[in-house]
């Protein structure tokens, strides 16, 4: 569900475009993107 | 500064907490209270308020447990004066704290004064920044200033110390060591865990030091915003992402000083690699504003998820010292603040990403778990509140109104209908003073040194872009704000320019 809600929340504040050339040294997905990246966040909770 | 309450009559000043209640032990069933206070954490950065930068999993999980404020507001969004209208529940021209140069007069009224004179144990750990000694607290352990990311010298009530390590970690841990063994287990606490971060220039901690690497940042919709149609400090400001992050001192092409070898090691580790293919092949204009936000917002994320690390062990502990079923958990900052949005970084202005604030609060058995409020509220208000929820004998005189009907989801008596604002600083960022007022729909901001006035529709127009005041079909509307701009300022006791 939270997963589902931060990718809803991409939605709302899309860009006006997409990962320029300049990103391509940060990996080039975006961060709401990613569901590997959004399960280690979301494993930080510690309690 | 005022000392005197008559001084205060007409002034907008109410007494709260004023609910009959014995003192000392006989009250030790009254709340706890557990403050957590940011410097700079924009609500939009936080994920139960919906962050484009992925989930905060122990901020949300306040709120996951509480009531989130969708309304809540500072009235003056700069550090200091900030955190003087939440000490004292009156607005800075009353408070004196007008901007960063001001100092706090500690023998003012302040809701810990009010909670220590009511039985309360008070306690404040963290970044203070309001120049004077700390008052109304047994004990204290501040940072000297702004403090630095690494390694703080923390002040406290007998003379100083010197600690190793990242400051949001020794805050807490300081805290935690004073809720786990030190406080008087007889008596209600108030604990006050500021936080230095997300202040600029936004030291990452070693833990999060790599966080973000392989991600991309969503670039905010107003990144590139032109300022047209707003007053001209807009097109004057010195904070954009573009033009006045620092080389060195925000984007970090240089390692910062006071990291000790083992720090500088990791610090070095992280960014070396990407600051060397940045040297190689430096991206111009857009690319190179775009490369700014990249690195100035995963810094200032990397900042807040090395805080929500620390909200967890706080929650861990409440849970291990059965305290949290009876301790009121606010989570908030100071103000907002602009994580690219309208091209800036920093706060000041009345726009909403820096006059906003995160404002979320747990209370068991009393808020519902995961509930909203969309009320206005404001900084202003948590003197009130505190009073209220201490059962303060005498109440306090305050500008603020109590926002515990809304935690009990009780309509209040007298519903707020407007904000009042007002940014005094002229100096850093060269951001013109300013005042207004908002309402739950529109904003009206009046910029006196350039004789301006932006008037913005915020359910149309949300980023505010598009300045209605001069519009014929407006003027109506705009006559109303002004006016009650004008009664809200009486109300206070504000002399307008």
């Amino acid at each position: 569900m939270q997963r589902l809600r931060f990718l809803t929340a991409s939605l709302a504040s899309l860009l006006p475009c997409p990962p320029a050339t300049s990103d391509r040294e940060e990996g080039g997905l975006w961060v709401i993107d990613s569901s590997r990246f959004l399960d280690e966040l979301l494993n930080r909770r510690t309690r | 500064m005022l000392g005197a309450s008559l001084a205060l009559i007409g002034l907008g000043v109410v007494p709260v907490g004023a609910e009959p209640a014995a003192t000392g032990e006989a009250n030790a069933q009254r709340p706890n209270i557990l403050m957590i206070y940011m410097d700079d954490h924009a609500a939009q950065t936080i994920g139960a308020y919906g962050s484009a930068f992925g989930p905060t999993p122990n901020i949300d999980a306040i709120a996951a447990e509480g009531m989130r404020f969708d309304r809540a507001f500072c009235s003056n969004s700069i550090c200091g004066p900030a955190r003087a209208v939440t000490l004292t529940g009156q607005h800075s021209h009353i408070n004196g704290v007008r901007d960063n140069r001001g100092t706090f007069d500690g023998s003012q009224a302040t809701f810990p004064k009010a909670l220590a004179k009511a039985g309360y144990e008070t306690a404040l750990f963290g970044k203070w920044h309001l120049k004077s000694t700390p008052t109304g607290f047994a004990h204290f352990e501040v940072l000297r200033g702004q403090g630095p990311y690494y390694n703080p010298l923390l002040l406290n009530e007998n003379g100083q110390k010197k600690h190793r390590g990242y400051t949001t970690r020794i805050v807490t841990d300081r805290a935690l060591e004073w809720l786990e063994k030190r406080r008087n287990p007889k008596k209600p606490f108030l604990l006050m865990l500021q936080h230095k971060a997300p202040h600029r220039n936004w030291q990452p901690g070693p833990e999060e030091l790599g966080l973000f690497d392989n991600v991309v940042f969503p670039y905010p919709a107003t990144l590139f915003d032109d300022w047209a149609t707003r007053n001209r400090g807009c097109r004057e400001q010195e904070m954009s992402i573009a033009h006045h992050l620092r080389d060195n001192y925000d984007l970090k092409l240089a390692a910062p000083g006071g990291l000790d070898p083992e720090q500088l090691k990791a610090w070095n580790a992280a960014y070396e690699p990407r600051n060397q293919i940045f040297r190689a092949n430096p991206p111009t204009g857009e690319a190179r504003t775009r490369w700014n936000f990249q690195r100035y917002a995963k810094d200032y994320m990397r900042c807040i998820m090395g805080v929500d690390a620390q909200v967890g062990r706080v929650l861990a502990a409440l849970d291990a010292a059965q305290l949290s079923q009876n301790t009121i958990l606010v989570y908030t900052s100071d103000q907002g603040f602009y994580v690219g949005e309208h091209g800036w970084y920093d706060k000041r202005w009345m726009y909403e990403e820096s006059l906003r604030v995160p404002l979320l609060v747990r209370w068991p058995g009393v808020v519902t778990a995961g509930s909203s409020d969309d009320h206005l509220v404001q900084n202003l208000d948590f003197a009130a509140t505190f009073c209220e929820l201490a059962e303060v004998p005498d109440g306090m005189q305050t500008q603020g109104q109590s926002f515990v009907p809304l935690l009990r989801n009780i309509e209040p008596s007298e519903e707020r209908d407007a904000i009042y604002y007002r940014y005094f600083e002229k100096g850093e960022h060269n951001v013109p003073p300013h005042h207004g007022i908002r309402t739950r729909s529109h904003k009206l901001i009046r910029y006196p040194d350039e004789d301006f006035t932006e008037l913005f529709d915020l359910e149309s127009d949300p980023n505010e872009l598009r300045n209605l005041a001069a519009d014929e079909e407006h003027q109506t509307l705009r006559r109303d704000l002004e006016s009650k701009l004008k009664a809200l300022a009486a109300k206070y006791g504000d002399l307008l320019p």
